[in-house]
C-alpha cells in the first residue's frame, strides 16, 4: 500500500476527479463570463432582449377625435368613450358560464358557442363593439374567463339628420369616410399614444414604464354653418318635399361677404346616429356632389353679357313679338306674347324670345366667358369630398340652337351651392370669392377676384330685386320687412329619350336684403308633383321661409318706408 | 503616508450604515414610485370617467337645447310667435 489516502485511493486518481470537477466549474464559469460580460454569440443583450419580448408590451392610448362645432360653438359631432368588449376564445370557449354572458350581451348562446368554435385558435375576438361604459362594466364585474375591455371612442351628432350629409360620417375605427369628417380628418384625427408596461403570465399590467409617446388628440373644428339656420332649412325643405311631392331638394345659404357656407341642406335625409339604418343615396350631400341643368337661373349671367357688350342698358327695348321665335328647326315660345319691352322686363318675365334675341346679338362665346368667370364648371374651394365642378359645353362646332339654349342654361349642369356662389358675386359687388366651410371673421375673409365691374353688379341687383316685385316670376319669393331678389328657373328632367315633358327641377336662387346684399340662398326642387312645379311655385316660397329666418337670426336691419316706420307686414302679398 | 481620519473599524461601521440606508432608501422610493403609479392610474381612470360624463351631459344638453324642441316648446306650449314687424324697433348703435 502506498501512503494512506483518506478514502484509500491513489493520490493521481484524487488529483484527476478534483482537475475534472475543477474543469468543469471552470468551463461553467467561463460560459456565465461569456453570457453576462463579453456579451459573445447569444450573450447578454440577446438574453435581454429575449426577456423583454415575453414581458414587455406596448400598448396604444386612445385619444379622441376633435369635437366639429358650429360658428356659435354648438357642439355637431362629438366622440364619446365606449368600451369594446372582446374575448380570448382560447380561455372562453369551453366555459361553463356561456349560457350566462349570452344572456347579459342578449345574444342566442348557439351563435356565440359558433363564434367561439371559429375563431378557437385564435386569442382575440370581439364580442360586442361600441358599448356604452355603464353596459361594459357590468359584464366585466362578472369576470368571465378571457373577457375584456377595450377602450374606443364614438362618434355621436347631437343634430341628428339636421347635419348629418355636410358632417359625413366616421367609420368603425373614427375615420372620416364622408362629408367633413373626411375632408379635415388630419385635423381631427388625433395621434394616438404609446406607453409600454411589463405583463405577467395573464397578460396583466405589472409594471409600468411610463409613456413614449403622449397622446395628442384631435383638434376642434369651428365650421361656418349655423346649426339654428341649419335647422330653418332643414324643416321648410322637409315641408317643401312634403308638399310638393318632390323626391330629392337642396338648399344652401352663403354669406358672399365672406364666402362661409352658413347653411346647406338636403333630402332626402338619413340619422348619422344609426348607422344600421343607413342607405348611402340619402347619405349625398347633393347641393355640392349632385349637377342639375341650372335652366333660367342663368338668364341672369346672360344679361351681364348683354350689358358688358355695350349694345344694351336695363332700358333697351326688344320686341317679342309674335311671342315665339324660329332658330334652326326649334321654335321657342313665350307663355304669351310680351310685346316689346325693356331689357330688364325680358329677365323680370323670363322670356324665352327675348333672351335669344339677347343670345344672337352678343354671341355665345360672350356668355360662356361670363359662365367661366363667375366660377360654373369650376368647384367652389370648399374641399369637399365628392364636390363636382358641373360641365360648361365645349363643342367643335356650335349649332344654331345650342348657342341660344347656352343662354337659358340648357347644355350645361352646375351644383346648387355653385349657383349660390355666382349669384354672390352681385352681392359682392362684382367679387368673385371661393367658398369656405369653415368660419371666418369678416376682416380675414378670403380675398376675391374681381370678375364684373359693381356698375353692372348694381344693374342686375335692380333687376333681381324686380323679378319678386307684382309683374315678376317670383313673387311667392317676398320677405315680410325686406326687399329681396332672385331668379326663377324650371328645367325639364332628362330621362332615356331626351327632356321629360312632365317632370321637372324648380329652382329658385336670391339675394337678400337687395339694398344691403349679403345672403345668398339656392333652392331646389327635384321633381314636384302637380300643377306647382315652377321654381315660382315649387321653390321661391322656401327661398322667403328660409331667408325671413336667416335675416332675422343674422339680425340684418329691416327696410324703412319713407315715413320712418317699418314696412309693415301688410306690404306684402302672401 | 497619509493616516485616515477614522480608524479603520470605525470606517467599516459607518460604510455599513451608510450601505443599509440607501438600501432602505432604494425600497423607500421604489414603494413611492408604485404608489405613485396607482395614483396615476386612479386618475387617469377618474379622468376617462369624466370625459364620458362630460360628452355624455354635453350630448344631453344638446338633445333638450334642440333647435326643433325649442320651436316647439315655443309655439306649441308657450303660444309664442315672432314679433310682427310692426311691433318692432330698430335700436341704433
Amino acid at each position: 500500500m502506498t501512503a494512506a489516502s483518506p478514502f484509500g485511493l491513489s493520490k493521481w486518481r484524487y488529483g484527476l476527479v478534483c482537475l475534472l470537477l475543477m474543469g468543469l466549474a471552470g468551463l461553467l464559469i467561463g460560459r456565465l463570463v461569456m453570457l453576462q460580460l463579453t456579451d459573445s454569440g447569444s450573450g447578454a443583450v440577446f438574453l435581454r432582449e429575449q426577456g423583454a419580448l415575453r414581458t414587455i408590451r406596448t400598448a396604444e392610448i386612445p385619444v379622441y377625435r376633435g369635437l366639429i362645432e358650429d360658428r356659435n360653438g354648438t357642439p355637431l359631432a362629438v366622440s364619446s368613450p365606449v368600451v369594446s368588449l372582446w374575448a380570448n376564445p382560447k380561455l372562453l370557449k369551453d366555459s361553463l358560464r356561456l349560457g350566462e354572458l349570452a344572456d347579459l350581451l342578449s345574444i342566442d348562446p348557439n351563435a356565440l358557442k359558433e363564434k367561439l368554435a371559429f375563431y378557437g385558435d385564435k386569442q382575440f375576438m370581439y364580442l360586442a363593439r361600441h358599448q356604452t361604459p355603464e353596459f361594459a362594466r357590468k359584464i366585466l364585474q362578472g369576470q368571465f374567463p378571457g373577457v375584456k375591455g377595450e377602450r374606443e371612442y364614438r362618434r355621436y351628432y347631437p343634430a341628428g339628420e339636421v347635419t348629418a350629409q355636410v358632417l359625413g360620417l366616421t367609420n368603425v375605427d373614427g375615420r372620416g369616410i364622408a362629408g367633413v369628417e373626411m375632408a379635415f380628418e388630419d385635423w381631427l384625427r388625433g395621434v394616438p399614444g404609446k406607453k409600454r408596461f411589463i405583463k405577467d403570465l395573464h397578460g396583466e399590467m405589472v409594471r409600468d414604464f411610463g409613456v413614449i409617446d403622449e397622446p395628442r388628440p384631435g383638434k376642434t373644428l369651428t365650421l361656418s354653418l349655423d346649426l339654428r339656420l341649419q335647422y330653418v332649412q332643414h324643416r321648410e325643405l322637409q315641408r317643401a318635399m312634403k308638399e310638393t311631392g318632390a323626391v330629392a331638394g337642396s338648399a344652401v345659404t352663403l354669406d358672399a361677404w365672406t364666402g362661409e357656407v352658413l347653411a346647406i341642406s338636403n333630402y332626402p335625409v338619413f340619422n348619422p346616429n344609426a348607422r344600421s339604418t343607413l342607405d348611402y343615396g340619402s347619405a349625398r350631400n347633393r347641393a355640392v356632389t349632385d349637377v342639375y341643368e341650372p335652366g333660367s337661373t342663368v338668364k341672369t349671367l346672360t344679361l351681364v353679357a348683354a350689358l358688358e357688350s355695350g349694345q344694351f342698358s336695363l332700358d333697351t327695348l326688344i320686341d317679342t313679338t309674335p311671342g315665339r321665335i324660329r332658330v334652326g328647326s326649334k321654335v321657342l315660345h313665350d307663355p304669351r306674347n310680351y310685346g316689346e319691352m325693356t331689357l330688364s322686363r325680358v329677365i323680370e318675365k323670363s322670356s324665352q324670345v327675348g333672351v335669344t334675341k339677347l343670345a344672337q346679338a352678343v354671341g355665345h362665346e360672350a356668355i360662356l366667358d361670363v359662365l367661366h368667370r363667375f366660377g360654373l364648371g369650376a368647384d367652389t374651394g370648399t374641399g369637399f369630398p365628392g364636390e363636382r365642378a358641373g360641365v360648361l359645353p365645349n363643342h367643335a362646332h356650335w349649332s344654331d340652337i345650342e348657342k341660344v339654349t347656352l343662354a337659358f342654361g340648357y347644355g350645361l349642369n352646375a351644383t346648387p351651392i355653385q349657383l349660390a356662389r355666382a349669384y354672390a358675386v352681385f352681392a359682392n359687388e362684382g367679387v368673385r370669392r371661393p367658398l369656405t366651410l369653415l368660419k371666418h371673421d369678416y376682416d380675414n375673409a378670403i380675398q376675391g377676384d374681381r370678375v364684373v365691374t359693381a356698375e353692372i353688379a348694381r344693374d342686375v341687383l335692380t333687376v333681381l330685386g324686380r323679378v319678386t316685385k307684382p309683374g315678376g316670376t317670383a313673387t311667392l319669393a317676398q320677405v315680410r320687412g325686406f326687399s329681396v331678389g332672385g331668379k326663377t328657373g324650371t328645367v325639364h328632367k332628362v330621362g332615356e329619350g331626351g327632356y321629360l315633358d312632365d317632370q321637372y327641377v324648380a329652382l329658385f336662387v336670391g339675394i337678400a336684403p337687395i339694398n344691403e346684399p349679403r345672403y345668398v340662398t339656392a333652392i331646389l326642387v327635384d321633381q314636384p308633383l302637380g300643377d306647382h312645379y315652377g321654381g315660382g311655385l315649387a321653390a321661391a316660397p322656401v327661398y322667403s321661409r328660409i331667408t325671413e329666418e336667416v335675416l332675422r337670426i343674422r339680425n340684418a336691419r329691416p327696410e324703412r318706408s319713407d315715413t320712418g316706420a317699418l314696412l309693415a307686414d301688410a306690404g306684402v302679398a302672401q | 503616508m497619509r493616516t485616515l481620519p477614522l480608524s479603520p473599524p470605525v470606517l467599516g461601521v459607518l460604510l455599513a450604515l451608510a450601505l443599509v440606508a440607501s438600501g432602505l432608501g432604494l425600497v423607500w422610493s421604489t414603494h413611492e414610485v408604485r404608489a405613485g403609479y396607482a395614483r396615476l392610474q386612479v386618475l387617469e381612470l377618474e379622468r376617462w370617467q369624466l370625459q364620458e360624463e362630460y360628452t355624455r351631459l354635453l350630448l344631453e344638453l344638446n338633445t333638450w337645447a334642440a333647435p326643433h324642441r325649442i320651436s316647439q316648446i315655443a309655439s306649441d306650449k308657450l303660444f309664442m310667435l315672432p314679433p310682427a314687424l310692426s311691433l318692432s324697433r330698430v335700436i341704433e348703435q
